[in-house]
C-alpha cells in the first residue's frame, strides 16, 4: 500500500499540539522501553529517536483506545486488539493526563461526534442550524446519525 | 518511516462514516496515463483501490498541508492535490479527474475541507456558540470506552450522546438531585450518567456499542 511519505514526514515537522520525550514500548512480547521524542500532529502520533530529524514511525489515532495504566503511564491499543498496547511513560502524573486528553481530542472521529452534538444542541436551543451559514448543512459527514452509523461493510483483508 | 498500515486499513474498512466515495481517474506515477480507481475519503485520509469490490488498498493520501485546485490536463474535469516544493521538498502533485463537472466540483469541495484544522476551527466555533447559549461545555467523554460486546445497533439505542461525564455533579436547580448523579446502563451496553430531574441534561454516553471509541 502506497502512501505519501514525503508529505507525511513534512507533517511530522510541523508545529505540534504536544511533543515530549517519553519512554515508549511497543505492543509485541519482548519489546522494551525506549526513550523517544513523541509528537502529536493532527491525528497522528509520530515518534522519533532522540535528536533525529525523520520519525521512525507514525500512528494514526483513529479507532484506538487510550487508557491510563498507572499514575504516569498511558497506553494506546489499536484494531480491537485490546491486549496489544503501545505504552508511554511520562515524567509525572499531570503530564500523563494531558497526553491522554490531547490524544483523544485529536481524533477526527471524536471531533466529528462533538460537532454533531453541538450542532444538534444549538439547533435545539435556537431553532437554527449553525452549519447553514457555512453552507455545509447538507454534508453527509455532519449529519446527526452519521456518528452512530453501524452499517455492515466489508471488513479489511487483514 | 513506518506508517503502521494495519491501523490505516482498519480505519478505512471500519464503520466510521465515509465522507465521500466514488470512481475517479488518477494519473499514474510511472505510467502517465489516467487509471480509474475507487476513492474513499474518510476524515483527512483519501484511500484508493482498483475497484469498489476490491478489498486490497492500493494507497492512501494524507490530506494535510496540501492545496486542492483545478488544473490543466489532457483529461477533462481534472483537478490536483498539490504539496508545493516550498513546503515539502520533493512534494508531489497528484492529478485526478472526474467523469463530469458536478462530480469534479463535489470532490473539490470535499477535499478542500477534509483537513484536520478545518474541522477543528468549525468545532471551536460551535463550541463557543454552545457555551454562549449556556450549555455546559466539556467535550464528549474523555474516559476510554469500556468494551461493549456487539449487540443491538445504535439505532435501537435511545441514549443520546450529549455531555461528558461531569467531574462534579452538574448544576441543577433541584439541589437534592444534584448530589446524586446516578449511573445506569443503557440496553445497548453503554453507561449513562443521568440527572433524573433534568431530562436530557447531563445524560452522557460513555461507551459506544461495538467497543472502540
Amino acid at each position: 500500500m502506497r502512501f505519501n511519505e514525503k508529505e507525511l514526514v513534512s507533517l511530522s515537522r510541523q508545529p505540534s499540539e504536544r511533543a515530549a520525550e517519553l519512554g515508549m514500548k511497543g505492543p509485541k512480547k519482548g519489546d522494551v522501553v525506549k526513550k523517544r521524542l513523541v509528537k502529536l500532529v493532527v491525528n497522528f502520533l509520530f515518534y522519533f529517536r532522540i535528536d533525529e530529524e525523520e520519525p521512525i514511525g507514525a500512528l494514526l489515532l483513529e479507532q484506538c483506545r487510550v487508557e491510563r495504566e498507572s499514575g504516569q503511564v498511558f497506553s494506546i491499543a489499536f484494531l480491537d486488539e485490546t491486549e496489544k498496547k503501545y505504552m508511554f511513560e511520562c515524567d509525572y502524573e499531570e503530564q500523563c493526563g494531558e497526553w491522554i486528553d490531547a490524544i483523544i481530542k485529536a481524533s477526527y472521529e471524536f471531533m466529528r461526534k462533538n460537532l454533531i452534538f453541538y450542532r444538534t444542541e444549538i439547533h435545539r436551543l435556537t431553532g437554527q442550524d449553525p452549519l447553514e451559514q457555512y453552507g455545509i448543512s447538507d454534508e453527509t459527514r455532519f449529519q446527526v446519525n452519521s456518528g452512530l452509523q453501524l452499517t455492515s461493510k466489508e471488513t479489511s483483508s487483514m | 518511516m513506518k506508517i503502521h498500515k494495519k491501523i490505516l486499513l482498519h480505519y478505512q474498512s471500519c464503520d466510521s462514516p465515509v465522507d465521500k466515495e466514488g470512481y475517479l481517474y488518477k494519473k499514474g506515477v510511472r505510467n502517465s496515463s489516467y487509471q480509474k480507481r475507487w476513492f474513499v475519503l474518510k476524515g483527512n485520509l483519501l484511500f484508493y483501490k482498483e475497484r469498489r469490490s476490491e478489498r486490497e488498498l492500493l494507497g492512501v493520501l494524507v490530506l494535510e498541508g496540501c492545496s486542492v485546485q483545478l488544473c490543466e490536463s489532457d483529461e477533462r474535469f481534472a483537478f490536483s492535490v498539490v504539496w508545493s516544493e516550498s513546503h515539502v521538498a520533493g512534494g508531489r502533485v497528484y492529478k485526478l479527474a472526474a467523469e463530469d463537472q458536478s462530480t469534479q466540483e463535489s470532490w473539490l469541495k470535499a477535499l478542500l475541507s477534509a483537513n484536520h484544522a478545518y474541522l477543528q476551527l468549525l468545532l471551536m466555533d460551535l463550541e463557543t456558540r454552545y457555551r454562549e447559549l449556556g450549555g455546559m461545555s466539556h467535550p464528549v467523554p474523555l474516559k476510554p470506552a469500556p468494551y461493549a460486546p456487539p449487540g443491538p445497533t445504535a439505532s435501537s439505542c435511545t441514549a443520546k450522546q450529549l455531555l461528558p461525564a461531569p467531574s462534579h455533579p452538574p448544576q441543577c436547580s433541584n439541589q437534592e438531585v444534584s448530589e446524586t448523579v446516578a449511573k445506569e446502563k443503557c440496553k445497548c451496553g453503554a453507561h449513562i450518567w443521568a440527572c433524573p430531574a433534568s431530562e436530557g441534561v447531563a445524560r452522557v454516553w460513555v461507551g459506544t456499542p461495538g467497543g472502540i471509541y
